[in-house]
Order: structure tokens, then sequence, then C-alpha cells
């Protein structure tokens, strides 16, 4: 009952994970459910969705089907679907039921793939595990069966690994980071998961460098840089210091790290995911003179990443502990997250929304790492209000939800 | 590393006769792996001395999802690494999705790397019933089954299922069938009945085990009769079906290499 979240709406599971960097790829997607688990995807955790030709659908897995274990007819409903729509590949993804009854994705897979002669892909998806894991798996599937050999050898370019909507809403902070990148004359090779097609995910060996925006693309990067010898740099650019710092790693160029000031031990909690949020505390670090930053997050994170402090939450009840345990002062999180800072008189609350947590409620919100108008609204309200609880507009859009105010 | 599956009629004989060809290919110098795949988590215990194994499924909901490999291995005779799934309280919950997920963490545990056994025996609950029961059968875990029966109507309907199932696996790549162990029970013409119907279903009779007291001797102190008494007739059967898997292997191998 550890992980039973009492206010917090459930997170993406891993199979919306698995559908949005599968998305704009042009592959016949099915997730192997009574249609439940497709609707959450496609109502709730993909804004693209809307208005989309992607081919995500649900095998319609019914009672019987689960019971007498009638494979046969998911196998011959993905054939029939695979002749008329001229997809690229097949991916057959997993949720609760199949799991439960032990469906076995490999051989499914491997009877498509011969019956409807495309590549198929197949995830063992649960339902229970988060978005997160789902991304890694797909970031992976894709490292390990889409990428085209570079055979000319040579090398330019970059690929970006681990976005989606989940993580990156209407896709402002990516726009910055591919801005950032070709004003330095970077050109953008693919962008798995948000904004590239299949040909250009598959020619990804040919970049010099991957960029891992989050979590989920940092598995992937591993690979291919064992496998085809591709480095990758970790992060985001945030405020002005941090993104220079930023584009010279990617760059290969020496940084010089800002002199960190006098430290200005305010409290401060930044709860998302862990590679942006690792950005924001670099560039707090660089733009500001805050030192006592944490990171926590109810997703994955790698410890190479995590600074003494920093917490993974398992449950509600670690959130609770966590914030009883530290007297945050600023706390940059998801709007749904506010709720548990309710008791502290004294706040800095700004809402960064995440789609992985509060769905589509604020999916439509623009926010801009790279800008530091984040970072400077921090000091400005500081300043002109020291100790004052100070909500940023977004929450104004929760309060229209009744969502901050339950008890 | 072979890993065979052992299927069979429940209460056939598959835990005894897969427990006395484990003991001999150990005494024969191999490493051997045998799992349970029994909510009643007692197919190893004539190789432990009646020492229970930690049941993984019990470990896992103890430790709240996790296990060691230490917490759920029990060193049986003669190095004999002993595994049981276990399952759900009788009436309840789903045997077969446990057996899932007991492979699942046999994988994760990276169980065969580390312990790099040169034979695994998965002992299977009676038929292959639902998804979870044909799992040691998907491809990656068993290279193949063999079928346990007497020469009685029920078992050999049930050998039959089995068979059937395995026929219908075929296409997915799934482990093929060995062959058909006889243990008898004592009926008349039984040999002939089992041999009829492994030659019409175009299988090998790879064992003729007899009735032998000594069997049910032993097992009441908890042991094998390989264990017991290495140098009794119905031990020398047990080693002689063991040879012939090891040097089934053996040409396998050495076609292979």
């Amino acid at each position: 009952m550890k992980g039973l979240l009492k206010i917090l709406p459930p997170f993406a599971p891993d199979y919306s994970g698995i559908c949005s960097v599968l998305f704009e790829l042009d592959g016949l997607v099915v997730i192997q459910d009574a249609g439940g688990c497709t609707g959450n995807f496609t109502c709730y955790d993909e804004p693209r969705w809307f208005g989309s030709s992607s081919a995500v659908f649900s095998s319609e897995l019914r009672e019987m089907d689960a019971i007498l274990g009638d494979d046969d007819k998911f196998i011959n409903r993905v054939r029939e679907a695979a002749l008329k729509l001229n997809r690229k590949f097949i991916a057959i993804i997993g949720s609760p039921a199949p799991m439960v009854i032990g469906t076995d994705y490999k051989a499914v897979a491997g009877i498509i793939a011969r019956k409807t002669e495309l590549p198929t892909l197949y995830f063992d998806a649960n339902g229970i595990e988060t978005y997160e894991i789902g991304i890694s798996m797909a970031n992976l599937a894709i490292a390990n069966n889409l990428l085209i050999p570079n055979l000319d050898g040579e090398r330019s370019g970059v690929n970006i690994l681990g976005a989606t909507p989940l993580d990156f809403g209407n896709g402002r902070i990516l726009k910055d980071l591919k801005d950032l990148l070709e004003v330095n004359g970077c050109r953008i090779n693919s962008t798995w998961g948000m904004g590239s097609g299949l040909e250009e995910v598959s020619g990804s060996l040919s970049a010099s460098l991957n960029i891992v925006v989050s979590w989920s693309g940092l598995a992937a990067a591993r690979l291919m840089e064992q496998e085809h010898g591709i480095p990758y740099v970790v992060g985001l650019p945030a405020g002005e210091s941090q993104s220079t710092a930023f584009i010279s790693r990617v760059l290969g160029k020496k940084s010089v790290t800002p002199a960190s000031g006098y430290a200005n031990d305010k409290s401060i909690l930044i709860l998302g995911e862990q590679v942006q949020a690792n950005s924001m505390r670099e560039a707090l670090h660089f733009d500001s003179d805050y030192s006592n930053i944490k990171v926590a997050s109810f997703f994955a994170m790698d410890e190479d990443f995590m600074q003494d402090g920093d917490v993974r939450l398992e449950s509600e009840s670690d959130l609770r502990r966590l914030v009883r345990d530290n007297s945050f002062e600023v706390v940059f999180g998801d709007p749904l997250y506010r709720r548990f800072f309710n008791k502290i008189e004294r706040l800095y609350y700004l809402s960064i929304p995440h789609v992985a947590v509060s769905s589509r409620l604020f999916w439509k919100h623009d926010f801009s790492l790279i800008d530091g108008n984040w970072i400077e609204k921090l000091k400005r309200s500081e300043y002109l209000n020291p100790g004052l609880l100070v909500e940023e507009p977004i929450y104004e859009d929760l309060k229209e939800t009744g969502l901050h105010d339950l008890s | 590393m072979k890993k065979i599956a052992v299927y069979g009629k429940g209460g056939i004989g598959k835990s005894t006769i897969t427990s006395s060809i484990s003991a001999a290919l150990s005494t024969m110098g191999y490493r051997v792996m045998q799992i349970g795949c029994d909510p009643k988590a007692d197919s190893t215990i004539n190789l432990t001395g009646g020492r229970p194994v930690p049941p993984v499924l019990t470990k896992l909901q103890e430790n709240k999802g996790h296990a060691s490999l230490e917490e759920i291995t029990v060193e049986g005779y003669n190095g004999i690494v002993c595994i049981e799934a276990g399952g759900p309280t009788p009436g309840l919950g789903c045997a077969g999705r446990g057996i899932v997920t007991m492979f699942d963490l046999l994988e994760d545990l990276k169980a065969y790397e580390i312990y790099r056994p040169d034979f695994v025996f998965f002992d299977v609950l009676g038929d292959v019933v639902c998804g979870g029961f044909a799992m040691p059968l998907r491809s990656g875990y068993a290279d193949e089954a063999i079928i346990v029966t007497s020469g009685e109507k029920m078992s050999l309907i049930a050998a039959n299922n089995i068979m059937t199932a395995i026929d219908n696996f075929r296409e997915r790549g799934y482990a093929g069938l060995r062959g058909v162990i006889l243990n008898r029970r004592g009926i008349e013409n039984e040999e002939l009945l089992v041999r009829s119907f492994t030659e019409t279903a175009g299988v090998e009779l790879i064992g003729d085990i007899p009735r032998d007291g000594q069997i049910q001797t032993w097992e009441t102190e908890n042991k094998t009769v390989i264990e017991g008494d290495i140098d009794s007739s119905i031990s020398n059967i047990f080693k002689m079906l063991a040879a012939s898997l090891a040097e089934t292997n053996e040409k396998e191998r050495v076609k292979s290499a």
C-alpha cells in the first residue's frame, strides 16, 4: 500500500511513455488492453493526439480472450490493420490484464513479424511502472532495432534523446534548446520522441554526440556510446550562465564555471524530472547566490547525477516526510504538488507543469528554462517581499480546478 | 547448459523422478539446478534432506517485491541448487502468474549466469493448464520438455494434452518434446499401453522406471535412491537415464560447436 496515491492522481504509466516515443514514427502501435489504457494515453497523456493521424490502437482485449488465452485473435487483428494501413513497423505493448495472464509478447511479436513481414517490436509493459520506464524501454528498442549503420563513418550533428510531451509539454523547453544549438552552429540530426520521424531517428548513428534531456534517454545514450562510440552530454540549458556552460560542453570547449558569490542558504526544493531539475539547480548556483538546493522526484533518478540530500520519492508519505524534515522556503514543482506545502506559511512556489503528473490540466502552459526569468522572479520576489508567501500565476489555474483545496 | 521442463499428471511421480535424475547427474560431476514450479513447494524435498526451501513468492511478499539469490536457494545433495516457486494460498490468487514472476526474478538476479549449471530441471505442476504453467516452455527458458506418465488412462490423457500444447507452441519457437518417461504403476500391459501411445504420437520413450519399494523407503528419510543407495538396481536405472540425457546433451553440444 506504500505506493498508494491519496492526493495525487495516478502518474502516467509505462505504456504511455512507450506510445509517446513511438508517436511520430509512422508505426502501427497496439496496446493489448480492453481500451482504457489506450484511452488514458490518447486523452490524458498525449497532447499531440488531438488532430493527429498517428496509428495508436487498442486490441480490445475482452474477458473471454484473456481467460481462454486467445492470442490468435490479437495476432489476426494486428495483421489485418497492418495490411490496411501502410505503416513502417509494428509495436505491441502490454498492459495490466495481459501481464496478469503472462502473455508472451516475444512469441506473439515473432508470429506477427512473420505474418506481416514488418519489423515488430514488443514491450512487456504492465501499467504499474511509471512513464519514464516506458520511455526508456522504447528508446532502448529504437537503439537496438531501428538504427541504420553509419556506413561512411562520417559523424556530425547531435541527437536529442529523452524528449516526450510527458516531460516537455508543449515543447517550449526543447525549442529553446534547439535554437541555442543552431545559433551555435550545431546541427540537429534527430529528436527522439518529439519532432523527428522514423527516417531521422534511424539515421542517428551519423551524429557525433547525443544530448540526453531526461533520465529516460540515459540508457539508450549509454548503449550508443558503448556499441557505437557516440558520446553523450546530459542536461538542458537553463538561465544565462548555465546555458553558456552547457553549450560549451556540447561543443567540447572548456567552460568557465562562474564563481559563486555570497551563499544564500534559503532552503530550495526542485521537485520533478531529474535532468531538468539538475539543470535548474545548476542555473540557480550560477545565476544567483542560492546554494542549499535539493532535488526530489517520484520518478527514476540516476545515482551518478544525484547529490547529497537528493531524494527518490516512492510514496506520498516520502514527500510528506521530506517536507516535514526540511524547512523549504522555495519550491519548484508541478502545481499538483502544491498541496503538500500548504502548512508552510512563508513559501515561494513556482509551478512548473509536468504532464506525467498533472496530465492535460496545464499542458498548454509555456515555461522557459533558458530565459532565466524564473530565477529573476525569485530574486525579485525576495527583494520586494522578503519572507512573504508568493504564488506564481499558474497557481490561479489550479485554484479553478479546486484540486489545491482537497482535504 | 541444458534446461529441461518435466510435465505430467499430478501425483505421477514427476518430483521423485526429477530429483533422482538430478541426483544421478550430480554424481556424474555435473552442476545441477532443480526448480520446483508448484505452489506446494515440495519438488526438492528429497534433495535437501527435508530442509525446506524458502518459496520465492513467499520471500517476494515478505520483502515487498525483492529477494536475493541467497534467500531463495538451498544447496542440496551433492551441491544441487534447489529453488521452489511456491504459490498462493490454496483457492486464492493465481499460481500460474506466480511462475511467471519467479522466472522474471531468476532472470533479474542472473541465477543461471551466477550458478552456471550444466542442467536445469523445471519440475512443473501437472498439466499445461494456463500461460503461467507454459512459462518454462517459452523461448529462452527450457530447451526441451519431458513428460512423465504411467499406463493409466488419465495419465495418458494428461500426457496427450501436454503434447498438444507443445505442438501448438511450435510456431512460437517454444521448447520441443524430448520424450516420455514411463513411471510404472503396475497395471496390466502397462509397457504395451505406453509404447503404443508414444509410437502413435511419434515420440521417444526415453525411460522406464519400475515400481521399487526402495524409492518410498528412502523418501521417508527425505532422500533420493541415489543418495540412499547409489548401487541399488533402481539407482542404476536412474543413472542410465541421466547418462543418456548427458550423452544427448554432449552430442548436441559438439554438433553445435
